[in-house]
C-alpha cells in the first residue's frame, strides 16, 4: 500500500485485520479526504471518510452509494475478492467516489452510476 | 494558435480552472444557429443600404460590425434579445448639413421598405430593426471624421441634437491587439460579420469580458445601475497583461480596476473610461447623469474580486461560488465533466496517483479497474 501511496500509514491488531489511514485528493480543486480502510480476512474491505465529513443536500440523509453505518460501498459483491490487492481495487475506487461526491455536492447530479439508479440520491442529470 | 482541449482528467488546480472557465464561456456564447442567423440577416441590410437606389449610395457607404459580434465577446442574454450592432459609414458633407439629416434619412428609408417598416424604430443614435425572434440590429449612421481622420465618426445623436466622435474601428482594431500576443495567429477581420469562433479558440481577454458581462448581468438588480458593456469591455482591455490562462487574466483585470477606483476615490474623482481609439469619447460619462450607478460599479466590481481570488485560492465551496457568480451555466458544465470522467472511466480509460488523484493511463500509476458503486439493498 505504502509504496503506491505513500501518504498511507497503517496499523495492524490481532494479525487478521489491517487498518489504513491516508489521504485521497480525487482532483486538483478537490480537497484532500482523510479515509479509513479497515479490512479483516474474511470481509471485505470497510471505508470511511474521516474528514471532511460527508455531507448531503436538501433533505436527502445520505450520501450515494454509502452503507447505512456511512462507510462508502465503491463495489458489488463480485467485484472484489481476498485474492485482490486492496491498493489496487479500493483505494483508486474510493478516489471515484470521492470525484462523483464532490460532483454531487456541487450539482445535484451524481453521474458515477452503479446500482438502484432511481433512488432519489442516485439520480444523474438530465443535461 | 493551440485550440484549448477539454481536459477530462486534470493536471493542475489553475488548469483545472480554467477548463472550468472555458466551458463556461462556450455555454454562455450565442449558438451557432443564432450567430449565423444574425449574419445572414445583417447581409440583408447591407444589401439594402448599398443598393444603387439607396439614398446612401453616392457616399461611399461602408458597413461593418462594432459591439460583441466584433470583438467576439457576445454572450446568450440572460432573458430578452440579443443584439447586432454594425455602423453604416457614409464620406459625406456633414458639414452642409443639419445634424440629424442623416439618421432622420435612414429611419425614413428603412421605414419606406416594406420588409422593414414595421420593425423599424428611432432610437438616441441608432435606427433599431426588431425581430420577431429575440433579436435586434442596431444600426448607427455616421460621417468619415475628416478632421480627425483614421477610422474617426461622427455620430448623430438626437438628445443632444448634435454630431458626437466617436471610433468603433479603431476601438475594435485596438481589443485585438490588447487580446492577441505575439505568438497568437490573427484574427479575421470583420466585413462582413467573423465567423463565429469556437469557444476553445477564444483569448483570455475575450472570456475575461464575457466573464465580466454575465456577472453583470447577474449581480445588478436593476439594470439602470449596472456597468454598461463597453465601459465592462475597455476596462478588461485597459487591464489585461496579455495571460495566457484565463482565471489569472480575469484576477489581474479586476486587480487594476479595482486600484484605479481606489485611486480616483482619492482624488474624489469617478474613473474614466475613454475610448483608446478616440480620447474625446469618454463612456464613463454616463456615471455624471447616475452617480448611483458609479457606487453601485464600485461595490459590485471590488465584491467581485474577493470573490474571485477566494475562488482562485480554492476550497470546497469554489465551485459552488462560480455557479453564484456566473450562473446556471456552471452547473451543467460540471456535470459535463463528471460525464466525461464517467465515459473515460468505462472505457478503462482511468488511473489513480499517489495522491490518489484521477488522471489518464500512464506508468507508475494505479489503473482503476472496472467496478460498480452498490449500497445497501
Amino acid at each position: 500500500m505504502r509504496a503506491r501511496y505513500p501518504q498511507f500509514r497503517s496499523s495492524t491488531n490481532h494479525g487478521t485485520r489491517i487498518v489504513w489511514y491516508g489521504t485521497l485528493q480525487p482532483a486538483p480543486r478537490s480537497q484532500a479526504y482523510e479515509v479509513r480502510i479497515s479490512y479483516e480476512v474474511p470481509f471485505r474491505p470497510v471505508v470511511r471518510v474521516l474528514s471532511p465529513k460527508l455531507q448531503t443536500w436538501g433533505n436527502l440523509r445520505k450520501q450515494p452509494h454509502t452503507f447505512q453505518d456511512g462507510s462508502l460501498c465503491v463495489h458489488q459483491t463480485h467485484e472484489w475478492n481476498g485474492n485482490k490487492l486492496v491498493a489496487a481495487t479500493i483505494v483508486p475506487w474510493t478516489s471515484l467516489w470521492l470525484f462523483f461526491y464532490e460532483t454531487w455536492l456541487d450539482t445535484g447530479a451524481w453521474e458515477g452510476e452503479g446500482t438502484h439508479p432511481s433512488a432519489p440520491e442516485h439520480r444523474s442529470a438530465a443535461v | 494558435m493551440a485550440t484549448m482541449e477539454k481536459a477530462v482528467w486534470l493536471q493542475d488546480g489553475k488548469g483545472e480552472l480554467d477548463g472550468l472557465l472555458m466551458e463556461i464561456c462556450e455555454e454562455l456564447q450565442l449558438s451557432r444557429a443564432r450567430y449565423d442567423l444574425a449574419a445572414q440577416r445583417y447581409g440583408s441590410v447591407n444589401e439594402l443600404l448599398e443598393h444603387p437606389r439607396s439614398p446612401f449610395h453616392s457616399f461611399r457607404p461602408r458597413i461593418y460590425p462594432q459591439g460583441s459580434m466584433a470583438l467576439g465577446t457576445t454572450n446568450k442574454p440572460v432573458d430578452g434579445p440579443h443584439d447586432l450592432d454594425f455602423v453604416l459609414q457614409l464620406d459625406a458633407p456633414y458639414w452642409h448639413w443639419k445634424p440629424l439629416a442623416l439618421l432622420l434619412a435612414l429611419y425614413e428609408y428603412l421605414k419606406s421598405n416594406e420588409k422593414y417598416r414595421e420593425m423599424t424604430t428611432l432610437k438616441n443614435r441608432v435606427v433599431r430593426l426588431t425581430y420577431a425572434d429575440d433579436f435586434y440590429m442596431d444600426i448607427l449612421p455616421a460621417y468619415t471624421d475628416v478632421i480627425s481622420g483614421g477610422t474617426c465618426i461622427l455620430v448623430p445623436d438626437r438628445e443632444l441634437v448634435a454630431l458626437c466622435h466617436s471610433n468603433p474601428e479603431g476601438y475594435i482594431d485596438w481589443f485585438r491587439s490588447r487580446a492577441l500576443s505575439v505568438r497568437r495567429l490573427l484574427m479575421e477581420k470583420a466585413k462582413p460579420v467573423p465567423p463565429q469562433q469556437e469557444a476553445a479558440e477564444k483569448e483570455p481577454l475575450q472570456r475575461g469580458v464575457q466573464l465580466l458581462k454575465r456577472w453583470r448581468d447577474l449581480a445588478f438588480e436593476r439594470e439602470e445601475l449596472a456597468p454598461i458593456s463597453v465601459v465592462l469591455t475597455t476596462l478588461a482591455g485597459m487591464h489585461y497583461r496579455g495571460e495566457e490562462s484565463s482565471s489569472e487574466a480575469l484576477s489581474t483585470i479586476l486587480a487594476g480596476i479595482v486600484s484605479t477606483i481606489d485611486s480616483a476615490d482619492l482624488n474624489g474623482q469617478r474613473i474614466e473610461v475613454r475610448n483608446p481609439s478616440n480620447l474625446l469619447e469618454d463612456f464613463g460619462e454616463r456615471w455624471d447623469a447616475k452617480p448611483a450607478a458609479y457606487i453601485a460599479f464600485k461595490q459590485g466590481i471590488r465584491k467581485l474580486q474577493k470573490d474571485w481570488s477566494a475562488i482562485v485560492i480554492g476550497g470546497r465551496d469554489t465551485n459552488k461560488e462560480l455557479e453564484r457568480l456566473f450562473g446556471e451555466y456552471v452547473r451543467k458544465v460540471l456535470v459535463k465533466r463528471a460525464q466525461r470522467l464517467q465515459e473515460a472511466r468505462k472505457a478503462g480509460q482511468l488511473a489513480v496517483t499517489s495522491a490518489g488523484m484521477i488522471t489518464g493511463l500512464g506508468s507508475g500509476l494505479t489503473r482503476i479497474p472496472q467496478n460498480t458503486f452498490h449500497g445497501d439493498d
